[in-house]
């Protein structure tokens, strides 16, 4: 594992544009969540839904290093991946509103949310499904445009037996498959030291797929990570695969309090809040906290604004009349 | 006007629920993601956690109660620093009992074509099925032309005037009558009972005689005589204790029998009916069965029984004796698999009637029941002296 210090030193971040940007994605997720919650409570979400809030470093900080030609399958926990890809905030609140306006005309949900047109080819409720799609993506990449493609994956699925069967797989063909495991410390309501052994990482060096665990709070120590793991894919030599180690804020679904958690641990966790850390960071390479103040009231003025045309936004007039293409 | 706070919905699959807990009380100023109030869904037990800053105004439904989604279920003070003699009088938190929402809001019609799919929000669309009124033609005041539950619940007052409804004409005037929280409850239970299990019920006389000796005697000695349901409570939980598939739920195509024998007893309230329980009434005393439904009997009808009061009744007892009811059958109380409706003494006979439910038990299985529940009662000896 990288060891990130907490100490903000200059010269850390290679482009304060970026990551400046990377910033605004961040509270535009976090902000997405809580909103998606608030929802949640008046009964306005339809379905059930996993909020991405804590691990916003993952998926941003991936979703940085990514090309037109790359595709990639998200988890049910999937509003973060969508988001850092840049799929429309207001379509995708709308879909789980609902909406006719909705990413997916409303019928997707949550858990279900695809965006071919912004490379998001799936969000997967099958624990692990991500990475199966995600090497069949791989497999039509390989032979056209040569892009990769991201599997986002919970620590639970490295229980899964058909993961071993797509990595093994992965490795024997050299498919271009970038493999993201979001461990966040528990596989719904269990801690995952109870049910999983050893390390996740070596799962994949058994495979000789080249492995790192990286601090998953630092955005930028995800997209080194990232960065040396995208380059060993792209140059044609198969798979890669990155830990990050997170913490989600809240139950694993709506319907769960999290009180299974210990005591302290969710504080302890948010005093190294991705965002926080971010900006401390920033700040500490000279952006200034005005400008960074603006980007979080821009950043709430758009969601407040999201929230009245959701809910104002029309319900699918005839709910079977829609076709489904390609 | 006060805003209100409405019950969350807190579990994907929550229709209801009940508050278990407020965790501020009238008058208190909470911070956002603050506890306000815990609450016992479908699923867990969860807190609700302020989403604002502000300040709590009243309770509407105390410990103890439940609301469906959107219900309200608190007002709260607009961040004005009114003293406490501003407010309405805070209702008593202690009080176990729901009391009804106040209708708060007045008309406000737009003008708004008719969709396709009507434009409502969730709790409208149930509110419609409920009501029996369609959404189509009503106009939305929410967001956006939205068709909130306040405009379906003025449409179905509007459906219900005489003048506009020729149907009610014939019966006179309307007047209509709001369920409280707990009589929609007992409604929308009776509904799931009365069209999900599929029922028999068995009748049985049983002889007082001694019973009634027992307690003459006890009357002369001047102490506390247990009533008569006493003796059937603890009769009945005996009997539970030694018929196991009686104190049983049915539970997708399973039949789970529970260890404790947890016997609810009806008690009529003015506006309600509710079923405390008598918690391992198998394992009880006669004496301390007695003073328990007192306790409780009384604590219902003061509206002081807690939540933990109401749970977990594995069978349920109800008595209409004290009407001069000779007989009569009861409605099932889901999970449940059976209640025991006891009518009044016909000089010294008594004619129990037990309702059960058929995907869990049988007729013989019924009458076994019963006839093990007449001999406790018929040999109160045996009943008392094998308590414990």
């Amino acid at each position: 594992m990288s060891h990130v210090s907490d100490k903000s030193q200059s010269g850390v971040l290679e482009d304060l544009g970026l990551y400046t940007d990377i910033y605004r994605r961040m509270l535009l997720i976090r902000g997405f969540e809580d909103l998606v919650q608030s929802l949640f409570l008046k009964g306005e979400v339809y379905g059930t839904t996993h909020l991405y809030s804590g691990q916003e470093a993952v998926a941003t900080g991936v979703a940085s290093l990514l090309e037109e030609r790359d595709r990639v399958a998200a988890t049910y926990r999937g509003h973060g991946h969508a988001l850092a890809l840049g799929v429309d905030p207001q379509r995708l609140l709308d879909e789980m509103l609902g909406r006719e306006s909705g990413i997916n005309g409303g019928r997707a949900g949550s858990m279900n949310v695809n965006a071919l047109d912004q490379r998001l080819i799936g969000s997967f409720g099958i624990v692990g499904g991500s990475i199966a799609a995600a090497t069949g993506a791989a497999l039509g990449l390989q032979r056209t445009t040569g892009g990769v493609a991201v599997a986002y994956f919970g620590d639970g699925a490295m229980n899964q037996g058909y993961v071993f069967e797509c990595l093994n797989f992965c490795q024997v063909l050299k498919l271009p498959v970038l493999l993201v495991c979001e461990n966040n410390g528990y596989g719904e309501y269990t801690p995952f030291r109870s049910v999983t052994a050893g390390e996740i990482r070596s799962r994949a060096e058994v495979m000789e797929v080249p492995a790192e665990t990286v601090d998953g709070m630092s955005v930028w120590s995800v997209r080194g990570a990232a960065e040396r793991a995208l380059a060993h894919v792209r140059g044609g030599n198969g798979p890669a695969f990155v830990e990050a180690l997170t913490y989600r804020y809240v139950g694993h679904s709506r319907s769960d309090p999290g009180a299974y958690r210990p005591e302290g641990e969710l504080d302890e966790w948010k005093t190294r809040d991705p965002i926080v850390l971010l900006r401390g960071q920033l700040e500490a390479e000279g952006v200034e906290a005005a400008h960074l103040d603006e980007i979080q009231h821009e950043t709430g003025d758009e969601l407040e604004r999201m929230r009245e045309r959701g809910l104002a936004a029309p319900f699918p007039s005839e709910l079977h009349s829609r076709e489904f293409k390609d | 006007m006060a805003q209100q706070l409405t019950m969350p919905k807190l579990s994907d699959s929550m229709a209801e629920a009940a508050i278990v807990r407020w965790l501020v009380s009238p008058g208190d100023t909470f911070e956002r993601g603050q506890g306000l109030v815990e609450v016992e869904t479908d699923k867990a037990t969860v807190v609700y956690e302020a989403e604002a800053a502000g300040t709590l105004d009243s309770i509407l439904v105390p410990e103890g109660g439940s609301a469906a989604i959107g219900e309200p279920i608190a007002t709260l003070a607009n961040g004005s620093e009114n003293g406490s003699e501003a407010r309405p009088t805070p209702k008593a938190a202690a009080s176990a009992q729901p009391r009804p929402a106040p209708a708060v809001t007045e008309r406000r019609p737009v003008d708004g074509a008719p969709r396709e799919r009507p434009n409502a929000t969730p709790v409208a669309r149930r509110s419609a099925v409920e009501l029996g009124v369609s959404l189509h033609g009503i106009a939305g005041t929410g967001p956006g032309g939205r068709i909130t539950r306040e405009d379906v619940e003025h449409a179905a007052a509007a459906a219900g005037e005489p003048v506009s409804s020729p149907a009610a004409a014939g019966k006179g005037a309307v007047e209509t009558i709001e369920l409280t929280t707990t009589q929609a409850t007992i409604a929308r239970r009776m509904v799931e009972s009365a069209t999900t299990i599929p029922v028999f019920s068995v009748s049985a006389d049983v002889d007082l005689s001694l019973i009634a000796a027992l307690r003459a005697g006890a009357r002369e000695e001047g102490v506390d005589v247990p009533s008569i349901n006493d003796f059937v409570v603890m009769a009945a939980a005996r009997t539970l204790r030694e018929l196991p598939r009686f104190n049983s739920s049915y539970v997708e195509g399973k039949v789970e029998c529970y260890a404790r024998v947890n016997v609810g007893v009806a008690v009529a309230t003015d506006d309600a009916l509710l079923v405390p329980v008598v918690f391992d009434a198998d394992r009880r005393p006669l004496d301390e069965i007695a003073a328990e439904t007192r306790r409780l009997a009384d604590a219902a009808r003061s509206r002081s029984l807690q939540p933990a009061d109401l749970r977990d009744a594995t069978f349920t007892v109800s008595n209409l004796g004290m009407f001069g009811i000779s007989s009569f059958t009861a409605i099932i109380d889901p999970p449940q698999v059976a209640i025991l409706a006891v009518g009044g003494l016909r000089g010294e006979l008594m004619t129990v009637t037990l309702t059960c439910d058929h995907r869990v038990v049988y007729g013989t299985d019924g009458a076994r029941f019963l006839s093990r529940l007449r001999e406790l009662l018929e040999r109160p000896l045996v009943l008392i002296g094998g308590g414990r």
